[in-house]
């Protein structure tokens, strides 16, 4: 599903050169749930984004499904994350000023699916989530549980085959945070590809695959201990 | 005080940081102020103008003769000799100058042909009825008769003698086509008091009406000695006053003798003689000048107006986005003060600066429409200093809501929503 | 369908901030107003004055002896032959021309006329009236013929029971005249309206013009009777002239009066000729070139707000990365981004330049009441405002050309970091 062969990602901050990935080779199969963790300044957030077709990387070669995207241009890209990825973000991301249900048909719109349609589709996918009462309310009027859960059904509504979260429940209190990985767990056993990023060891023991890195170099790693 | 110089000092600081930015801003100031010195420029400048002219016309002097009604088929009024020595014999005590007025309509032959000009027979004192000097030669004395001096209004004797200097009138004849004939040689040339002839005879529907109004504007007159014309009749008789206690005394008089038409007087019952007091007419006119320039004054507030709200949008949502350097600033120690003061500094330096670069634009704009309007638009540099203080309003004004909205943000809930 | 959804995101923006949208757009909003206003008024005026002149006076010249000329002499039936004979080789097309020499009645009362106007038999047309019943008069008559205008028509047929043809109208003279011809009465607007097209009654001009014209020793005419439409017509004897009324296209009336104030002025008569000086300055397109001082005032006004808006764009494409992250991560192309922005710019600029056409329409029918000219009006001047709303919009889409750019060139990665 996913294949990365030596991708490395530098960046230039003044005049230091910061290598944030460092020839990173892995495999994701399909239907796969893995945990990648890393402290803060690892490159985990980088690996995300070249893994999301949000960033290009220097060199090496990116396979999704056996396409390799690193050759693809801007518009392409897009396409790609329009219709096969979906992303839930530590601080939600969602558009402050729509509601609910507009926020989840964003994506539908970029697919250029008809109106009905996209209305039909956005309420199925919140009230898969358990908010199909508040399809109406804006980003303000909800719990950040519930914003998540809007933002899950986003990442949902396209059916995507790779499923990107970054801290998901690092904005949540731990009851709103255990749903959250509830719903990811019920995605992964319905067939979707997740790779969820996180410091934490208790959110990284849901996945079943666990991966580490450090300095932009990702290694394999056992199923994290609590507390440690 | 030294951290409010502090403050003012961030402000320009911040805006030479944010180049593309202020210098949009002080774009917008430029227009505005561009449009400001022009029409203040024009309003204050062509009243100014006009004004002075229209002063010269004789604020001292009173217009006896027939009342302008057309009543076809009334008897005629008279006005003659009688009139002027009743007149004469009312005034005796006030020192006045009474230069009694015969005209006939002619054309004359200089250099060009003119169709049709107006004879003015006047006495020696007739000068004394204006405040207009000659620019060349003299008047005719006492002793020279009949039509064989002459003065020229200067618009007559360019259109008599296209292209030659009023100097170099002097001493040419012209003819006069009208059966009596006339070849009358030039002595004098007056000057032309209307600065801006050439925009009044462009819009001008009485150029050749013999009305009051018409005489007083048009100045293209052929002035010959009393003699020259024998009629019985006056046109006119003008009254100069010396001063103003006797010019008010006289009107009394005079006004006592004909009384002034009233327009809700039916014209059967209106006086055939009228007395016309110059000023009456100066002071109208210059108080619909006045009114004109103050109804122009409209046009630059609102451009100045709709620059203040625009300005005050922009800065608003600038202060929006400068919440976190606001609330960093104050838990790094500035005032309230401090921070309004910085806002207000940052809304006039580009205001200003916005508005020394709107001179120069207001010049080329000036320019350009004098030249595509043939209208005399002006920049006139007195009014330079007040578009940069209209300027310097304009930012202040635009900072009051956006400084008060800065002083106002509370840092701890700016800074706290961050921290999450 | 992307495309419209591209459009309606943009104005979903505008619908969102209205009161700072309604801010941007001053610039846009008084600039068209500036544009569109005075060609309202000029285009309504010259329409008004082309299709009705004869009901304001837009297409009559008066002219009467000057009674202040020392060589006055009155005027005559051979002066109005003469500029029968002279105006068209100046080039001017007489509609109608007449000399009329006015009595007043012995005594008046109810169904007397206000005055009596001895002139020729079409003398009616030279006022601008029709007949609409009866005819002409003949002379010489073995009774003497009248043709009589409106409001005295119905005065007479109320009196009579009947119509006012074939009433007898007392003449000053002791005789009884017939009716043989009835006018049309005139509308009351246009019987307001004096020879220099002032509407008489309207407040502007009682206060203020009336008063003035009379400071300018411009004569007020002994003309009551022009107004009431009261009048009876004989055919003249004798050459006295009292009046001399020309009728014209409302395109030549300066021409014309010129002319004829030649041609007079040439057989030694002193004459004062009157007629509504601002219309053919409207109908000559003399004002025109005043327009560049509106266009000038539009063009400051749109490069002000444009200026703003460009600004504004600019700091909210700062602001506003955060969402348009959001949009490009789920599939938003750089294209769909600066569309939505230009579209915002396009949007907020046609709002402005309907908010400005109903501003300039208001300003329009205010300056067209504050007016005691009869003839001006005010119509909706689609060309110029066609002119300047699309060059208002066209600088709202380019003032966000620059925004439009930043935002989508944005890289979605920057705003996203949470580290």
């Amino acid at each position: 599903m996913v294949r990365l062969e030596g991708v490395t990602r530098t960046y230039r901050q003044g005049a230091v050169t910061v290598e944030a990935l460092k020839a990173v080779t892995i495999d994701v199969e399909r239907g796969e749930y893995v945990a990648l963790m890393g402290p803060s300044g690892s490159g985990k957030s980088t690996l995300l984004h070249v893994l999301g077709c949000l960033d290009r990387p220097t060199s090496g070669t990116y396979l999704l499904d056996g396409n390799d995207v690193t050759r693809l241009d801007d518009v392409a890209l897009a396409r790609v994350r329009n219709g096969h990825i979906g992303f839930v973000f530590q601080r939600f991301h969602l558009l402050r000023d729509e509601t609910a249900i507009r926020n989840v048909e964003l994506p539908l719109l970029y697919a250029g699916l008809p109106r009905a349609e996209r209305r039909r589709r956005a309420g199925e996918a919140l009230a898969s989530v358990g908010l199909g009462a508040r399809e109406a309310h804006r980003p303000g009027q909800l719990s950040g549980g519930e914003q998540q859960r809007v933002a899950l059904a986003r990442a949902l509504v396209k059916s995507p085959r790779l499923l990107l979260a970054d801290e998901p429940t690092g904005n949540l209190d731990s009851a709103a945070g255990a749903s959250v990985l509830r719903l990811l767990d019920d995605l992964n056993a319905g067939g979707v590809t997740v790779i969820l990023i996180t410091h934490d060891p208790v959110v990284a023991a849901h996945g079943r695959r666990h991966l580490s890195i450090r300095d932009g170099v990702v290694s394999e790693v056992g199923p994290p201990v609590a507390g440690v | 005080m030294s951290s409010l110089l502090l403050a003012v000092l961030e402000g320009f600081r911040h805006v030479v940081r944010q180049p593309l930015r202020s210098a949009l801003t002080a774009v917008t100031c430029a227009v505005a102020i561009a449009v400001t010195v022009n029409v203040i420029s024009l309003n204050y400048g062509f009243d100014e103008d006009v004004r002075h002219d229209i002063a010269r016309f004789g604020r001292l002097t009173i217009d006896v003769g027939r009342s302008p009604l057309i009543r076809p088929g009334a008897p005629r009024a008279t006005f003659g000799e009688p009139e002027l020595l009743r007149i004469r014999e009312a005034l005796v005590d006030l020192s006045a100058v009474t230069v009694p007025l015969r005209t006939e309509s002619t054309g004359a032959r200089g250099d060009a042909e003119v169709r049709r000009l107006v004879l003015a027979a006047v006495s020696p004192d007739y000068p004394r009825t204006l405040d207009v000097d000659l620019v060349a030669g003299r008047w005719f004395t006492a002793e020279e008769r009949g039509l064989s001096v002459c003065v020229l209004d200067r618009s007559a004797a360019e259109a008599l003698f296209p292209g030659v200097l009023p100097q170099a009138v002097l001493g040419r004849r012209l003819h006069l086509e009208r059966e009596a004939g006339g070849d009358p040689a030039v002595v004098g040339v007056l000057d032309d008091p209307m600065t801006y002839r050439a925009v009044y005879e462009a819009f001008d529907e009485s150029r050749s009406s013999r009305t009051l109004a018409g005489q007083l504007f048009s100045f293209r007159n052929v002035y010959v000695p009393e003699s020259a014309l024998a009629s019985p009749e006056l046109t006119m008789v003008h009254v100069a006053l010396p001063d103003e206690a006797r010019f008010a005394t006289a009107r009394g008089r005079l006004e006592a003798m004909w009384p002034v038409n009233d327009p809700d007087v039916p014209p059967e019952r209106m006086s055939t003689v009228t007395v016309f007091a110059r000023r009456s007419w100066i002071d109208a006119f210059g108080g619909t000048m006045q009114a004109g320039a103050l109804l122009g004054n409209f046009v630059w507030m609102l451009v100045v107006l709709v620059a203040c709200i625009m300005i005050t949008t922009l800065n608003l949502i600038t202060i929006r986005e400068r919440y976190d350097e606001i609330a960093v600033r104050r838990c790094e120690g500035a005032r309230r003060l401090d921070l309004a003061v910085q806002v207000t500094a940052e809304g006039l330096a580009t205001s200003v600066a916005g508005g020394l670069l709107g001179l120069p634009l207001g010049y080329l704009g000036a320019d350009a429409l004098r030249r595509i309007v043939e209208f005399p638009f002006r920049f006139d540099p007195r009014y330079a200093l007040a578009a940069i203080l209209v300027s310097a309003a304009l930012g202040a004004v635009s900072s009051v809501l956006p400084a008060r909205r800065a002083a106002g943000l509370d840092p701890a809930r700016v800074l706290s929503r961050r921290v999450t | 369908m992307r495309a419209l959804d591209n459009v309606r995101l943009g104005l979903s923006r505008v619908r969102r901030r209205p009161v700072r949208s309604f801010l941007l757009l001053q610039g846009t909003i008084w600039g068209v107003a500036v544009a569109v206003f005075p060609a309202a008024v000029l285009q309504g005026t010259t329409e008004m004055v082309l299709a009705h002149g004869a009901e304001v006076g837009g297409d009559r010249v008066t002219i009467a002896a000057d009674p202040t000329a020392v060589d006055a002499a009155p005027l005559e039936t051979e002066d109005v032959d003469a500029l029968r004979r002279a105006l068209p080789d100046a080039g001017v097309a007489v509609v109608a021309l007449a000399g009329l020499r006015v009595e007043k009645p012995a005594a008046p009362g109810p169904a007397v006329p206000d005055a009596f106007l001895h002139g020729p038999a079409d003398a009616p047309a030279a006022r601008g009236l029709v007949l609409a019943e009866g005819r002409l008069p003949v002379a010489p008559a073995a009774v003497p013929e009248v043709v009589v205008e409106g409001v005295l028509a119905g005065e007479l047929a109320r009196r009579s029971g009947g119509g006012a043809l074939g009433a007898d109208v007392p003449l000053p003279d002791g005789r009884a005249a017939r009716v043989v011809g009835v006018l049309r009465e005139r509308t009351p607007l246009a019987r307001r309206t004096n020879d220099f097209g002032f509407d008489t009654e309207h407040p502007v001009f009682t206060g203020v013009t009336g008063r003035l014209l009379l400071h300018l020793g411009i004569p007020p005419g002994d003309d009551a009777w022009k107004r009431t439409d009261r009048c009876a017509y004989l055919v003249a004897e004798g050459t006295r002239v009292d009046w001399i009324l020309l009728r014209v296209g409302p395109a030549q009336l300066r021409a014309a009066a010129r002319a004829a104030e030649r041609v007079l002025d040439g057989r030694g008569r002193a004459v004062v000729v009157f007629y509504p000086p601002v219309y053919p300055l409207l109908v000559g397109r003399e004002l025109d070139r005043f327009r560049t001082v509106s266009l000038a005032l539009f063009l400051s006004c749109l490069v002000m707000g444009a200026v703003v808006m460009a600004n504004v764009g600019l700091l909210t494409a700062l602001r506003r990365a955060g969402e348009v992250a959001v949009h490009r991560v789920e599939g938003a192309t750089r294209r769909d981004v600066a569309v939505q922005w230009l579209v915002e710019g396009a949007a907020i600029s046609t709002l402005g330049v309907v908010l400005g056409a109903l501003l300039a329409c208001a300003l329009a029918a205010l300056r067209v009441r504050l007016e005691p000219l009869a003839g001006m009006r005010w119509a909706f001047p689609w060309r110029e405002a066609g002119i300047a709303g699309a060059v208002a919009v066209l600088a709202g889409v380019l003032a966000q050309a620059l925004p439009a750019s930043r935002a989508a060139r944005m890289s979605p990665v920057d705003a996203l970091v949470d580290e």
